[in-house]
């Protein structure tokens, strides 16, 4: 594998892992609330 | 008449041959640092589990990092100085990717609260990622890295305090205005010189000069310096008179040194002459 191919695929890599935690973190209690609040949505139908 | 293209030369840069790595590994710390706002959102939120996992990620984040860059200035520092028989004695890349994998491993699992194979595979992907950017640590058992007894970093550490002791005397020497001292000196500090040559193109000859560059050039360095500081209230016969003398003994020190050192090529190439000719007497062509 050429080294500069190399290396965009690990800066990729870097962004993707250590950027997906972050996001994931950031919006995680979003997420939780938008799912409750369609399960409250459901009990109420 | 030449083919060149116009704007076709490159104009000779010494720093551009080795690239610097002053923006090297910046990715790393620059990356998790939401993780620390993060950390201190769920400290206020009132989730301290969460908030210890990217505590605890960032932390881990930046010391790989700091590993990392540890690794790529020796790296870089080796390639400037030429020294490529062997590697840092301690692996930094490759515990700096190590580091960064279980950070985000972490990060992943008591920060963000994902499945925990979901967190495996982000630490995989991370310590990959870091060891396909940042490349790993040359292998011991690399062919042009034979075990000659000293790291890449004792050998860039003793260059280093030599050279700061270099310019110490030089600068001493700027100080002190007898000529013949001042031609004494500069002999000293252009022997000091090929020594460190001699040791940086062949780094075995430390074990040799290891003495020389850290005790004798150090006591050379503060005489110097001592005689620079009291020569500017007037000169002393006596004082002279020693100083003279010590100059004269470090010069043959020096001459002694040098001498050893090419003394053990020579005897190397010697042997390896040997050994060739014989190889050639009894295997015959």
């Amino acid at each position: 594998m050429p080294e500069k191919l190399k290396k965009m695929i690990g800066v990729v890599m870097l962004v993707c892992a250590i950027g997906g935690v972050s996001c994931v973190g950031a919006l995680g209690p979003s997420v939780e609330r938008v799912k409750n609040f369609a399960g409250d949505i459901k009990v109420v139908k | 008449m030449s083919q060149l293209k116009r704007g076709g030369a490159k104009k000779y840069d010494p720093h551009n041959s080795v690239r610097m790595p002053a923006a090297r590994g910046f990715l790393l710390y620059l990356l998790p640092m939401p993780m620390l706002f993060l950390a201190l959102m769920r400290m206020l939120g009132g989730n301290s589990s969460s908030a210890l996992g990217f505590a605890l990620c960032f932390a881990l984040c930046m010391g790989a990092a700091t590993l990392v860059r540890k690794g790529l200035n020796i790296e870089q520092e080796a390639q400037r100085r030429k020294i490529v028989r062997r590697s840092s004695a301690v692996p930094y890349k490759a515990i700096g990717a190590g580091v960064l994998g279980v950070a985000i491993f972490i990060g992943a699992l008591l920060g963000a609260k994902i499945t925990l194979v979901s967190s495996l595979l982000l630490g995989v992907a991370a310590a990959v990622g870091s060891v396909f950017t940042y490349g790993v640590d040359p292998s011991r058992s690399a062919p042009d890295m034979s075990a000659v007894g000293v790291t890449s970093e004792e050998v860039i550490e003793i260059l280093d305090e030599a050279d700061q002791k270099i310019l110490a005397i030089e600068a001493a020497r700027g100080r002190i205005h007898n000529v013949e001292m001042k031609d004494r000196l500069q002999n000293i500090v252009k022997g000091v010189r090929e020594i460190t040559d001699i040791v940086e193109e062949d780094p075995r000859d430390l074990r040799r000069a290891r003495k020389f560059l850290r005790t004798y050039l150090d006591g050379a360095q503060r005489v110097t310096e001592g005689y620079a500081d009291t020569h500017k209230y007037g000169d002393d016969g006596v004082l002279e008179e020693n100083f003279r003398n010590v100059l004269v003994t470090i010069e043959t020190v020096i001459e002694e040194q040098k001498g050893k050192l090419l003394e053990n090529n020579l005897t190397e190439l010697d042997v390896q002459i040997e050994v060739l000719q014989m190889q050639l007497e009894r295997e015959g062509v």
